[in-house]
């Protein structure tokens, strides 16, 4: 749970002079005798994008409804702008939400929907009419008034749960996995759109996704849970460049694993002794060497002597075409033939003249290896 | 990162959230709704089942007289259980008594005169010794001394006391226990040839490209619209002392287990074809194919593939006729000439004998087979839902003539037998004196001028239909909301559900007989609805209240679960989106609620021929009693007065359901 207090240098957090605006203490919850939220403790900042990331049944729903109330934590606190709301009913908390079957009143104009929060709070007729007007603009449906949910798209009517979401300002918005349910193209359209929209309104977000892309692209931080427990917290560059663990290793990105052992400050990978700079590892401890496809560089080969400058020859057993580079299947002696995968450019593919059989030397840089205790699961 | 280690909550007290005034007004709707089951239920129920363990006694031992001679003198007193052994007055089963049953002290003196100057003492030898003089009740261990002429009108009266007797009676009364067999017998007769007729019929809708299906589907039907007991009266007509067909039968008579199977088949086929037609729906025609492919025979793949999948609406189908059959009243009463069934032994021992305790009785071992054909039935629909969720690609039949053909006659034939039925009803209805005066007339239709309650006992039952479909609709449909659409309350809400389903369980017969013992006792508060309309309506929708909660129950699920916390954190009230969204998207659910409630509140017989009174008789009541009183005509115009009002209830649904559709519900259409 170390981690969970990590990743404090995101420029949109806030620091440390003013309290978070959702702070999260103690979380337990228990299906039964199911553990689904294991001790969690999270702060979000106000006006901060952040992003529940994991695989199915990680737990971060679970988190995202206990912060709705609509599925209350068994143990721990949760704090909204100061107050503590661990038991106050949904009604009673600020949020708007938005889910991934969107929930439109199907009997109920897109206008009418839109309106379903302002009305009952005395306001006049015109007013509403004119937050409407306003929302409908601000998602890009303004011809839509009149219609019924399902004479729209997916995404357009994706856009209106927001807009229904967002029009009684709420103090935090949840989205839960808002996007799963469209077309890809769609998907990556809205991607960009919802996050404009958030920096816009400045309203704190929290959504959930399995999508490790769509979580990339949008969060300012990201919360990737695995088995009820937070794994690590950070912006999307630290997480990928330097995951805390093993899991948010592989979860995030993709990446090869070579199992190997510890001693005197390098791992072996087969006949090569790679130094690495990981702490609190003693010699003889078994480890999980990781690197990502895109960090491993191609050079010509160079015959035998190619361990001596700290390159490994490997042969090409297969190669697929993905547009914008080679996806290459490497296997070499020297490395205790663990296959391993790399992503090579149209350029180094071009000048080294790769292809399915031919040998090249590798290298793998020091600062892109990342040594982590125990085996791959 | 390793998960942590410790794998337990910690100790301490689990969140709860506070209740928001949304929470605590659903749980007081479902408060009133379960109070409502209670009380119109449970408690009839509970009262019924006690009084099955009642019974009343004369205790002989408990009382003691002192006689003087003519000069005043009082002999040695002596208990009347002491006089009766020696005398052997009252028999054991003489002793054996009703709640108002009495035993007059001079019994136990052979030689009494009023006349004489004799003077008697009497005195209960334990504390609850209760007997009358004239009208007042003594009860007292002091001895009270009459002269002859007062001594007279001194009578004994049974103690209550509490245990099997009442049962231990039945099981031993052979004439009670055949009731068993016959009831047994013609349910499982009726139920074999209900499901092997329907399931030729769904098969055929289903399975073939005959014509006429929708003609076909419009007919089967027909039967639910017409009270139980109707078939009973076309059959006396066809087959009875003067039936035109009489002769078909070979001198077996139609009064007895051949009349109530066949009215059975004809009364239970619709409901059993529409349990049947769904399990034959959901069948794959991938499967079909496969079959097909790997060169079954169509012998075989029907015994492979349609069998198996339709295997839980056959059991289903099975269990809900034998149900309807066991429990059925009309029928029997009809048509059933000497032949006892359990249904009957009920009305007998009521109405007949005023046996109440052995009614509820008998109401108690009817129970029995409903409740577990109830429980039977409910664990097979839950696997059929499990089917139904699957997805497949729906079969679509291949012309075959043979095959077609084979299916319009079968189809026909069954068709034949129902339109016939009802057709012979109108007939009756419309001959002036069968069968000496074959002229039509309208003279049957005359009601007033017969017992049972003439044409107002037919407004009473437009009056309860209405009330039934417009209130009970409002019940049932609300309940299920509230218990499906809340959160937390797991044991208020399971509870509710279990009071909601209870009534499918309960015949007609022994709910009726429930509310008697319940509502006609003066120390109930509610007493005061006893006799009324209110009572019938209460009865009604109670006694249909479970069908009514499953479709609105199936209704709701359909709607999207996310609605509620989208409503509450929008800070909008509940009941805001329940009438905006889930009112007028569950509409069509709402309609077929209602008209079930209708249809059944002016065909049942059975959950209110106990507690209707005079000014409360009702038309289904009324055929029974015409026909009862040997006015068979009139019953009939009186049964086809309920078919008229319930087809055109029917039409009257579809076109509103129509017109509703088309004016609110525009965004069911893209």
């Amino acid at each position: 749970m170390n981690a969970a207090s990590a990743g404090h240098a995101n420029p949109t957090s806030v620091g440390g002079d003013s309290a978070p605006f959702l702070q999260i203490a103690g979380l337990w919850k228990a299906f039964g005798d199911f553990i689904a939220l294991r001790d969690v403790n999270l702060d979000i900042a106000a006006g901060e994008f952040v992003c529940f990331l994991g695989p199915s049944g990680c737990g971060k729903t679970t988190l995202l409804r206990a912060v709705a109330g609509l599925d209350p934590q068994s143990r721990g606190t949760i704090r909204q702008g100061g107050n503590d709301i661990s038991n106050l009913p949904p009604s009673k908390r600020d949020y708007g939400i938005v889910f991934q079957s969107y929930a439109l009143f199907p009997n109920l104009t897109v206008r009418r929907n839109i309106a379903f929060g302002l009305e009952n709070t005395n306001r006049p007729k015109a007013e509403i009419d004119a937050r409407v007007a306003e929302l409908l603009d601000l998602v890009g449906l303004p011809e839509q008034a009149t219609k019924y949910p399902a004479q729209l798209s997916g995404g357009q009517q994706q856009r209106i749960a927001l807009a229904r979401a967002i029009a009684i300002k709420p103090g935090l918005l949840l989205l839960d996995e808002p996007l799963s349910a469209l077309d890809a193209k769609v998907r990556v359209h809205l991607r960009h759109e919802i996050k404009e929209l958030q920096r816009k309104l400045g309203v704190t977000t929290i959504m959930v996704t399995h999508d490790q892309e769509e979580a990339l692209s949008m969060a300012d931080r990201m919360v990737v849970m695995n088995h009820g427990v937070i794994e690590q917290v950070g912006t999307p560059t630290e997480i990928y460049r330097h995951p805390a663990s093993l899991f948010v290793a592989d979860f995030v990105g993709e990446t090869n694993k070579i199992v190997s052992t510890f001693s005197q400050g390098t791992v072996k990978l087969g006949e090569v002794a790679l130094k690495t700079d990981a702490k609190n590892l003693t010699d003889g401890t078994a480890v999980t060497v990781a690197i990502r496809p895109e960090d491993i560089l191609p050079h010509a080969a160079t015959g035998d002597n190619a361990a001596a400058g700290g390159l490994l020859p490997v042969t090409i057993t297969d190669m697929e075409f993905l547009g914008s580079f080679w996806r290459t299947h490497l296997q070499g002696k020297t490395l205790g033939n663990t296959p391993l995968v790399a992503n090579f450019s149209m350029n180094a593919v071009r000048r080294l003249n790769l292809k399915t059989g031919a040998t090249l030397n590798i290298e793998l840089p020091a600062d892109r290896v990342l040594v982590f205790a125990g085996s791959p699961e | 990162m390793t998960i942590s280690a410790n794998d337990t909550l910690p100790k301490g007290p689990s969140i709860r959230l506070q209740l928001d005034r949304d929470a605590i007004i659903k749980r007081a709707f479902m408060a009133v709704i379960a109070l409502y089951l209670i009380v119109a239920l449970a408690l009839p129920l509970y009262t019924m089942l006690s009084k099955s363990f009642v019974t009343y006694g004369f205790d002989l031992s408990r009382y003691e007289f002192q006689v003087s001679d003519e000069a005043g003198v009082f002999g040695e007193p002596v208990t009347a259980a002491a006089i009766n052994e020696t005398l052997n007055i009252v028999t054991k089963d003489d002793l054996l008594s009703s709640s108002d049953g009495r035993l007059s002290a001079t019994e136990f003196f052979p030689d009494f005169n009023f006349r004489s100057p004799v003077k008697y003492r009497i005195r209960g030898t334990v504390p609850d010794a209760p007997y009358l003089v004239g009208l007042d009740l003594q009860n007292s261990t002091d001895w009270q001394e009459y002269d002859s002429g007062t001594f007279r009108r001194i009578n004994l009266r049974p103690v209550k006391s509490v245990g099997p007797q009442n049962y231990v009676e039945y099981f031993s009364n052979p004439t009670l226990f055949s009731s068993i067999e016959n009831s047994l017998f013609i349910a499982v007769i009726s139920t074999i040839i209900t499901v092997g007729l329907s399931f030729g019929f769904a098969y055929a809708l289903s399975r073939s490209c005959m014509r006429f299906k929708g003609a076909f589907k419009l007919i089967a039907m027909m039967p639910i619209l017409v009270p139980s007991l109707l078939p009973g009266i076309a059959l006396i007509y066809l087959f009875g002392n003067q039936g035109i067909l009489k002769s078909l039968l070979l001198g077996q008579s139609i009064y007895g287990p051949l009349g109530i199977v066949i009215g059975s088949v004809f009364f239970t086929f619709p409901h059993a074809l529409i349990i049947i037609s769904t399990a034959l729906s959901i069948a794959d025609q991938r499967q079909y194919e496969a079959a097909e492919s790997l060169r079954a025979s169509k012998w075989r793949t029907f015994w492979t593939v349609t069998i198996p999948g339709a295997r839980y609406g056959l059991i289903s189908a099975a269990f809900v006729t034998f149900t309807l059959v066991i429990t059925d009243f009309g029928l029997p009463k009809v048509i059933g000439g000497q032949y006892n069934v359990l249904a009957i032994d009920i009305y007998k021992q009521v109405i007949g004998q005023q046996n109440f305790e052995m009614g509820a009785v008998v109401s108690v071992v009817l129970l029995i087979p409903a409740v577990l054909a109830f429980i039977v039935d409910r664990q097979v629909q839950k696997k059929q839902v499990s089917l139904l969720s699957s997805r497949s690609v729906p079969y679509q039949p291949k012309p075959n003539r043979k095959f077609d053909l084979a299916c319009l006659v079968w189809c026909g034939a069954i068709a034949f037998f129902i339109v016939g039925l009802i057709a012979i009803c109108q007939m009756a209805a419309l001959i002036k004196f069968w069968p000496y005066d074959l002229s039509l007339s309208f003279n049957n239709y005359a009601f007033d001028r017969m017992d049972g309650g003439g044409w107002a006992a037919y407004q009473n039952s437009i009056k309860l239909a209405l009330l039934t479909a417009v209130i009970g609709t409002l019940i049932i449909f609300t309940g299920a909301y509230m218990v499906e659409k809340s959160d937390g309350f797991k044991f208020g809400r399971g509870v509710f559900q279990f009071l909601a389903m209870l009534p499918m369980a309960v015949p007609g017969m022994v709910l009726g007989l429930a509310y008697i013992f319940f509502f006609n006792n003066p120390a109930n508060p509610l007493n005061a609805i006893y006799g009324t309309m209110t009572i019938l309506v209460i009865s009604t929708v109670t006694h249909f209240y479970t069908v009514g909660h499953l479709t609105a129950l199936t209704a709701l699920k359909q709607i999207d679960a996310e609605f509620e916390p989208v409503a509450s954190s929008l800070r909008q009230p509940f009941y805001k989106l329940f009438s905006r969204v889930t009112v007028p998207v569950c509409l069509p659910a709402i309609l077929d609620i209602s008209i079930y409630l209708f249809v059944n509140a002016m065909t049942t017989v059975s959950a209110v021929v106990f507690i209707y009174s005079t000014h409360t008789a009702l038309a289904s009541v009324a055929v029974l009693n015409m026909d009862d009183a040997g006015d068979i005509a009139p019953a009939a115009a009186m049964g086809m007065m309920i078919f008229y009002t319930n087809a055109a209830a029917r039409l009257l649904h579809m076109l509103a359901s129509r017109r509703i559709l088309n004016h609110t519900q525009a965004w069911r259409t893209r």
